[in-house]
């Protein structure tokens, strides 16, 4: 048994990667919460549960769901499984449960955008960053991609300066016009105030504060400052917008991007109305405590005008996102000197379509929060779910004809059915613990610690270089088990070079076929010390690129080593006890001739 | 006795002037080494798919309107579709391009875009240098490790060094660019030629002065066996598939892969010859 420890090993490995790939006839699909509203009345129901009942119904689709909520009118109770736990939610509206689902499947293999199709976005931090900012950066664009409703997102902190995102229906405009906007919110109370030789009076939580300007300076409250640089009052910024020898405009900062606590989403105060030659968009936030009361400090007493039969106060309140006003509101006397907590952002565009785009992403960049510093896009790639298709049947061809040229090629060599069979057997042995490998962390880690066993059984590796190799070439494997991997073009390039590497087992049949006159275990040996010397090389060769190297260049490193790691403890003395029982076989048939 | 394999020499010679040629061809234009295709030069590309036959000589002129400076390429579908691919240095704004085209009544049914800022495209190219000189004196220092013979490290790098000239070289006389897709198969190139090589250096340095053709003549028939499998896995590639990257590979894996044969198995193969042979002589 000890002498087929070979077969033995590649046996179990093709058994269990086999096993791990076998699930994906046992895919099991569920029913996930992909959105929860702010105005839902729901218990126990969040993002990410899996509802298996609805109304004492069983939901296994999106279907079975459509046709529960036909039933549901506003205010009813209903009684819902969430991750198999008792939940409920009442209707807010009729066929409205406040929350919506997706279909999720258990992913056996994980394949990247290039073949199920997507966009990958690299963005650089254009100021010097440390790494814990870029996670917080990629936890905004995270909150900011989920608010925005889109599926399969993946930020990755690629470097300290470098954010790769992937996200299926992200497209260039969303890229340009809303992932990498700063998110920079401020609302600001804004007056124009009369000067009379350079004098006028500002109104402060109800009193009026006189001024005076005069060579570049602003004097009030017996302070100096510099009018460039603003003045406060009670602490708070009032900054000079504008001024001219009888006007002077100046704006106080009464909220920023802390002060948003939530957005409604509910159809009272989040909708869009047909308006003049357009459509017109409102939504309502929540800003804090402190904000409000900022705002009333800022508003109380000020001087009032009528407008439509209403009473507004002069300042008006204008909404700003990185630096750009997006809404200008009037204030209604009534709520001035008043601490408001639920201000409204307006906006108008031509088509319901670009409302309801522009709503979505003020709402998604306000959720999120604001970015700390600037963001620049260093490289788009968007790939159609066609093309990711095609793409991928064009690798299922380009693996089978590469085997069939093994075939072939060693059929015409060696011209021994049974060699051939061997070689296209290896190969495709290699091609299944290989994929096998991607479909588990488990797996990988089974094949990976099958591989370093292998290595202290083997004789082979007992020499410095050798060791160090296979040590190098386990710890580039094990990115594969720390996350699972992903299969994209990378990786399929690296697929390729093994199959194509697969051109080794004829050096290793060459030391039977050409080395004749030698004894077997010379031809093994001979062929072993190629193979261990071109996998150490190859290994070194890819260190740098496995650890330094962006993108391609890592995915492909580490595929080749996997690749490398699995040729040389599984399937390689596997191939090679193969044709020594061979041509043992017939060197013994030629002495008995 | 007279050196066998050293009276090819021209061979490679020829292959190194021919490739050395068509670098000098593009430095003098570019001043770069090779054609960096955009991911390593900074650009963007956008291929459209129509449904129908659409005319790609009007298109392209329409475009011409729109766009200063583009490289177009049009092909067919294994559906039967129009493929369009627009390569251009600077950045475009895809949802203009196609607004445009609809307004000249071109209607595109799918597209995808491949944008690389320009400093990114530079610091790529610049990283992967660094990478392939930090792999090349690992892979020396190994060498020395494994053969204990300066000569056999020497000749694994001259090999590869050799097939990556032929390669750009080669590539810059077909018109083909290089894109970042391509450099890691220059490195695969490497990981190939190292197999190869390691085959020459362990049967000539294992074989004794009578022994060396015949032993050199073994490894050239294992050697050519594995070329002609890589070339013919590469041949494949090219023919089923549409993908640049795919496409990129192969091109450059097929000639890496001849190139292989000539640096191997007759410049090495002559060096190893006139130095190992010279000194056992």
């Amino acid at each position: 048994m000890a002498r087929n420890v070979e077969i033995l090993v590649l046996t179990f490995a093709i058994l269990i990667s086999l096993a791990s790939l076998s699930r994906i006839f046992f895919q099991q699909s569920w029913l996930e919460v992909s959105f929860v509203n702010e105005s839902a009345n729901c218990q126990n129901v969040k993002v990410g549960d899996r509802i298996s009942q609805i109304g004492g119904r069983i939901i296994n689709s999106l279907e079975d769901f459509r046709l529960v909520l036909e039933d549901v009118k506003k205010g009813d109770f209903v009684a819902i499984v969430s991750n198999g736990q008792p939940a409920s939610c009442i209707a807010i509206e009729d066929k409205n449960l406040g929350f919506s689902l997706k279909e999720q499947k258990t992913k056996v293999l994980n394949f990247g955008i290039d073949i199920e199709g997507g966009t990958r976005v690299l963005l650089r931090i254009v100021d010097n960053t440390t790494s814990t900012q870029s996670q917080e950066i990629a936890k905004i664009l995270t909150e900011r991609l989920n608010a925005y409703g889109l599926s399969d997102i993946k930020v990755l902190p690629v470097a300290e300066d470098l954010i790769q995102i992937e996200a299926a229906g992200l497209t260039e405009d969303d890229i340009r016009n809303f992932l990498v906007k700063q998110g920079y919110f401020e609302g600001k109370v804004v007056d124009t105030v009369t000067l009379i030789n350079g004098k006028g009076t500002i109104v402060f939580n109800g009193t009026e504060i006189p001024f005076e300007i005069s060579n570049e300076t602003i004097k009030i409250l017996n302070q100096i400052f510099n009018i460039t640089e603003g003045f406060y009052i009670n602490g708070m910024k009032y900054e000079i917008v504008n001024i001219t020898e009888d006007l002077i405009t100046i704006a106080v900062n009464v909220f920023t991007a802390k002060d948003i606590e939530s957005i409604f989403t509910d159809i009272q105060r989040n909708y869009i109305v047909r308006y003049g030659d357009g459509y017109r968009f409102v939504f309502t936030i929540q800003i804090s405590k402190e904000g409000a009361e900022r705002f009333a400090l800022v508003t109380k007493g000020q001087p009032t005008y009528y407008s439509g039969g209403q009473l507004y106060i002069k300042p008006k309140l204008i909404l700003y996102l990185d630096r750009k006003p997006i809404t200008e509101l009037n204030i209604v006397s009534s709520i001035a000197g008043e601490p408001i907590t639920t201000p409204s952002i307006e906006g108008w565009r031509e088509t319901l379509e670009e409302a309801t785009l522009e709503k979505l992403r003020l709402q998604s960049i306000l959720k999120s929060g604001s970015l700390p510093v600037e963001m620049k896009i260093e490289r788009v790639e968007m790939i159609t779910q066609t093309e990711g298709k095609k793409l991928f049947e064009s690798i299922i061809y380009i693996l089978s004809a590469n085997l069939v040229a093994i075939l072939i090629l060693s059929a015409i060599r060696y011209r021994n059915w049974r060699i051939s069979l061997y070689m296209l057997m290896v190969a495709v042995c290699e091609l299944i613990i290989i994929i096998g490998v991607a479909s588990s962390q488990v797996v990988a880690a089974i094949i990976i610690f099958l591989s370093l066993a292998m290595s202290i059984i083997y004789k082979e590796v007992r020499s410095v270089i050798r060791g160090l190799m296979v040590f190098v070439a386990v710890l580039i494997s094990g990115f594969v088990v720390v996350g699972k991997w992903t299969i994209d073009i990378p990786t399929i390039a690296g697929l390729i070079s093994i199959i194509g590497n697969s051109a080794e087992l004829i050096t290793l049949t060459d030391q039977f076929v050409l080395e004749r006159r030698k004894r077997i275990e010379e031809s093994m040996k001979m062929g072993m010390d190629i193979v261990y010397n071109s996998s150490t090389l190859l290994v070194f060769a890819m260190l740098p690129l496995a650890f330094l190297g962006l993108g391609s260049l890592k995915g492909f490193a580490i595929t080749t080593t996997l690749g490398t790691l699995i040729d040389l403890f599984i399937t390689r003395p596997a191939y090679m006890k193969l044709i020594e029982w061979e041509f043992r076989k017939k060197k013994e048939g030629n002495i008995s001739k | 006795m007279k050196f066998k394999i050293a009276r090819l020499l021209p061979i490679p010679l020829a292959l190194l002037i021919i490739s050395l040629f068509g670098i000098y061809q593009v430095y003098s234009k570019t001043g770069d080494i090779f054609l960096r295709d955009i991911d390593l030069k900074g650009g963007t590309s956008i291929t459209l798919t129509f449904n129908t036959t659409i005319d790609a000589k009007k298109l392209e002129q329409i475009l011409k309107q729109k766009i200063d400076n583009f490289i177009f390429s049009s092909s067919k579908t294994s559906e039967g579709f129009t493929s369009i691919r627009i390569l251009t240095e600077r950045n475009m704004e895809t949802q203009e391009i196609i607004s445009f085209l609809n307004s000249n009544g071109f209607y595109p049914t799918e597209y995808s875009i491949q944008f690389v800022g320009p400093e990114l495209g530079s610091a790529f190219f610049s990283q992967v240098i660094t990478l392939l000189i930090i792999a090349y004196i690992l892979l020396f220092i190994t060498n020395l490790f494994i053969y204990k013979n300066p000569i056999v490290g020497f000749t694994i790098i001259l090999s590869s060094l050799t097939n990556i000239i032929a390669v750009f070289g080669i590539m810059n006389l077909l018109n083909q660019k290089i894109s970042f897709a391509g450099f890691s198969s220059m490195l695969m190139l490497i990981a190939f030629a190292i197999d190869t090589n390691v085959i020459l250096a362990t049967k000539v340095l294992s074989s004794s002065k009578e022994e060396f053709y015949e032993q050199y003549k073994k490894g050239l028939i294992t050697g050519i066996t594995i070329n002609a499998g890589l070339i013919i896995s590469m041949l494949i590639v090219l023919l089923l598939t549409d993908s640049s990257f795919l496409i990129n590979i192969a091109q450059i894996q097929i000639i890496g892969f001849f190139a292989d044969i000539i640096n191997t198995w007759i410049l090495n193969a002559a060096l190893v010859e006139v130095i190992l042979l010279g000194k056992k002589r």
